[in-house]
């Protein structure tokens, strides 16, 4: 690599640092505005990964990385999603658990009143 | 006997030995920041009533530190691009602004658990605290291994430097690799804990 691509890399990466310090800004900005929890959540998790994104792909090089280190990049955040997925599902379980238990519970309670 | 692929990448891989290797760290790595990341998600929504991070955490304090961070990775890059243009002294000057910075950051850091501390605020005290000083509590310890391994080079490097700059320059980028790891971590930290 010659010295002025290392120079134009260096700048590219100056903007992408400057982009990350504003986004931050923007995040924290919007919870000290007091914008709506549901907006805030929205928001704050989008700037969170656009932020994430422009590290892997820039500051860690993995746009110019082969595509085995993409694919094992992608399987990791399959991982993720995965996990919150079968989490979720495990929370819809417990929920329907707790309907058919607190059913009975709630009979009897009715009927001692009577 | 020497090792192959400690300067060229593997045909097969299109990566020298220590990235290929640093990648799949960091790929274990984010199986455990995965798995922590996804019991914070179970624990919230199963919660009845979970308080928002904003209202307990401080916020400002956070924010100055993800910016701090963010520039230690910036001087991370200008570290490594120093070596690409053979100046170990311009290496050495920003990797001592990387350490000086992380070390800033754990600082601010100590001064928030201690404001918990003060106010009786422990692990033990609601899972909101537990998750909080389990994730934050990983990442500064991630973040002090950085530190230790960038002093490392900072201090021992030129020796090492002189005899094979190519390898050296490679180390660095590996280190590099994991300090940008740690920050986007906290990228993600960051919100989900503070903000939301």
């Amino acid at each position: 690599m010659s010295t002025e691509n290392i120079q134009q890399q260096v700048k590219a990466h100056q903007k992408i640092y400057v982009a990350l310090l504003v986004l931050t800004l923007v995040s924290a900005g919007s919870v000290m505005a007091g914008v709506s929890a549901g907006t805030t959540i929205i928001l704050v998790l989008a700037v969170a990964a656009v932020q994430g994104l422009l590290i892997l792909l820039n500051l860690m090089h993995l746009k110019e990385e082969q595509r085995a280190m993409k694919g094992l990049m992608a399987l990791c955040a399959f991982f993720i999603v995965f996990l919150l997925v079968t989490t979720s599902i495990a929370y819809r379980d417990t929920i329907a658990g707790t309907d058919k238990l607190e059913q009975p519970a709630a009979q009897s309670n009715h009927e001692e009143g009577h | 006997m020497d090792i192959p692929y400690t300067v060229d990448p593997r045909p097969d891989t299109g990566l020298y030995n220590g990235k290929l290797g640093m990648w799949l760290f960091l790929a274990s790595e984010v199986m455990l920041f995965g798995a922590l990341f996804s019991s914070y998600v179970l624990l919230r929504v199963n919660a009845l009533d979970w308080p928002r991070g904003a209202d307990l955490l401080n916020v400002p304090l956070a924010t100055v530190n993800t910016m701090i961070l963010i520039t230690s990775s910036m001087t991370m890059v200008m570290s490594w691009a120093a070596l690409k243009m053979n100046d170990f002294g311009k290496f050495r000057k920003m990797l001592g602004i990387t350490i000086a910075l992380g070390t800033v950051f754990l600082v601010l850091k100590g001064f928030e658990y201690g404001d918990k501390f003060s106010h009786d605020h422990f692990p033990s005290t609601s899972t909101f605290y537990a998750i909080y000083f389990t994730l934050t509590g990983l990442h500064m310890i991630h973040l002090l291994a950085g530190i230790i391994v960038c002093a490392w080079h900072a201090v021992f490097g030129k020796r090492f430097w002189e005899k094979h700059p190519e390898q050296f320059t490679n180390r660095i980028e590996v280190t590099g690799l994991y300090w940008h790891f740690v920050d986007l971590v906290w990228l993600v930290m960051f919100p989900t804990l503070y903000l939301t």
